[in-house]
């Protein structure tokens, strides 16, 4: 994939000794394992390995754009905490996240910039990261009945 | 009698050295064939693949033909990359390893079958034993009637052989048929690794191989067939194979390209504690035609079988893939097991897949499954989002589908080198290429 692309962005391929390199090296900061490197992919592993290996794999990618879809489900404090600190360390003024949840506690250690409320497929609301603490105190309906 | 079917009656020359018996035998064998013909539909085992309707048109054998050229340099490059032995069978004729003129070591016998009729007749009797009657039998008997050479390979007790390949073309000037019996005997914990290649070019030409093989008590072989070939190709393969006690046979079939194929495979386990492992690699497309059949009969106790065939169907191509497992009655402690698993990138190809058992014993585990399907969407989506092109992932998602079969092949270096054959097969579909 990374080679892939690097092939878009016309950049130069990528060799498998310095790919496996930089692999190992953003693993560590993430506390993935040698042997989970090994694994087959999304076999056998639970719900906050796969978030963990997904997260290495957008460090290792650096897309201008991530889509995290409700990265927070099924996850412990821990994990929720790594994938936050991966996600964090990513910031930047040339790269941009959408992050969706339906949870307020994931935005407590992904600070947003934004934020959208979604409702019957339609952008209802914008506002600031007080506008999810604001949800979180009155609720969906309440919040969307409001004048913008 | 169709055209095909009279061409193949009339025979062919017999060879300067051949013994009484085997005149005899071979005259009997087309006898029989004659009265038969080639098997239809209505032969349980030629169900999916009817020879009788799908050759017309004649494929006369060809008579003595001169083993014309040294070893190319293909042959020289394909024995260092595979660190092997190789030996060019060019138009049913088995040549020596030119290549290096490097000598097999010690206890390691290669000669052409027909030096061996005068060398060393009595082996040449256990290349030509079986069944030669019946509409069933005919591809059999069509090949005791019309094989000329082939190799007979012998490792002696103990001995390790290094890996020996056969590289099979044929070149025809004019439409005909080339016709090789092979043998491999490893005698008393002897272990080898014998690669068969089958290429073709110029005219149409139709090939049959039958190789005898005969593992002793714990003997182990590794045997793996590559039928490459073309729109003009047919062939019809055989393995035949007699394990003794704790024997070990390994046999890898990867198919693709020849017009209509079929490799039929029969093991017989005689002796305690002997496996067979069966790998298959089928990948079809356009018109081609490639059928897999496998019997395998434990005929004693505590022996274990596997078969692990895919199959990748393209176009309006189609593939057969069938494994009969006999138990017998007193072969307690059996462990068998078969896997079919066809992969269809078109809706109009078809895949035949008949898993069978026949189980007489009591004390046994057999498990046999099958399955097609097309690709899995989610599993496309997954890798297009990490910035991988629709056909690349195709090719990849292939790849991995094909990846457990291969797992059979021991030799890491054969293991390489079959896994390129797929990826150059999977640069030649429109299905990959253009999605």
């Amino acid at each position: 994939a990374l080679n892939a692309q690097k092939k878009a962005r016309g950049e130069a391929e990528i060799d498998s000794a310095s790919f496996l390199r930089r692999v190992r090296t953003k693993a560590k900061t993430l506390g993935i394992n040698e042997d989970m490197r090994k694994r087959a992919v999304n076999v056998g592993v639970s719900g906050g390995e796969k978030k963990r290996n997904e997260t290495l794999q957008m460090a290792l990618l650096e897309p201008k754009l991530a889509i995290l879809d409700e990265t927070d489900s099924g996850l412990d404090i821990d994990a929720l905490k790594l994938v936050a600190e991966g996600v964090n360390a990513m910031r930047s003024r040339e790269r941009s996240f959408l992050v969706i949840t339906h949870y307020q506690r994931l935005l407590n250690y992904i600070v947003p910039d934004k934020v959208h409320i979604l409702s019957g497929g339609k952008i209802v609301r914008s506002g600031s990261k007080d506008l999810a603490l604001e949800l979180e105190s009155k609720g969906y309906d309440a919040v969307i009945a409001e004048p913008a | 009698m169709t055209e095909a079917e009279r061409a193949f009656a009339r025979g062919a020359p017999h060879t300067p050295h051949a013994p009484a018996w085997l005149a005899e035998a071979r005259d009997a064998a087309l006898r029989s064939f004659a009265a038969e013909g080639l098997p239809d539909r209505k032969v349980e085992a030629f169900h999916f693949t009817d020879l009788h309707a799908l050759l017309r048109e004649p494929f006369p054998p060809l008579a003595g033909a001169a083993l014309r050229g040294a070893s190319s340099v293909a042959h020289r490059a394909l024995a260092l990359r595979l660190g092997a032995h190789v030996v060019p069978v060019i138009n049913g004729i088995v040549g020596v390893d030119l290549a290096a003129g490097r000598a097999l070591p010690q206890g390691v016998e290669l000669v052409p079958l027909r030096a061996a009729m005068a060398s060393a007749p009595e082996i040449v009797r256990l290349a030509f034993e079986g069944a030669v009657d019946g509409r069933a039998n005919a591809v059999r008997a069509l090949n005791t009637g019309l094989a000329r050479d082939g190799a007979v390979i012998r490792v002696r007790a103990g001995v390790k052989a290094p890996l020996i390949v056969l590289d099979h073309s044929a070149a025809l000037e004019a439409r005909g048929s080339v016709h090789l019996r092979h043998l491999i005997v490893l005698e008393e914990g002897a272990s080898a690794d014998v690669l068969e290649i089958f290429s073709s070019d110029g005219a149409a030409s139709l090939t049959t191989c039958d190789t005898i093989v005969q593992l002793a008590k714990g003997a182990q072989l590794s045997h793996a067939k590559l039928i490459k070939g073309n729109a003009d190709t047919i062939h019809l393969g055989r393995s035949d194979a007699r394990l003794g006690a704790e024997a070990s046979y390994r046999l890898f079939v990867q198919g693709s390209a020849a017009s209509v194929a079929r490799e039929e495979i029969s093991v017989r386990l005689e002796g305690e504690g002997g496996h067979f492992g069966l790998g298959g690699a089928l990948l079809l497309s356009g018109e081609k035609h490639f059928d897999l059949t496998a019997s395998i009969d434990h005929a004693s106790p505590r022996c274990t079988s596997d078969m692990e065939a895919r199959a990748v169907l393209a176009g309006r191509s189609k593939g057969v893939v069938q494994g009969a497992v006999r138990v017998a009655p007193h072969a307690q402690h059996t462990v068998a097991n078969q896997q079919i698993r066809g992969l269809l990138l078109s809706d109009r190809a078809e895949f035949d897949s008949k898993p069978e058992l026949e189980i007489l014993a009591d004390d046994v585990k057999c498990a046999h499954g099958a399955a097609s399907g097309d690709l899995d969407s989610d599993a496309i989506f997954y890798l297009r989002s990490r910035g991988i092109p629709e056909d690349e992932v195709r090719a990849l998602l292939v790849e991995a589908f094909l990846e457990q079969g291969l797992a059979k092949v021991e030799n890491e270096a054969l293991r390489d080198f079959l896994r390129e054959e797929t990826r150059a097969w999977l640069k030649t579909l429109p299905e990959v290429r253009d999605a």
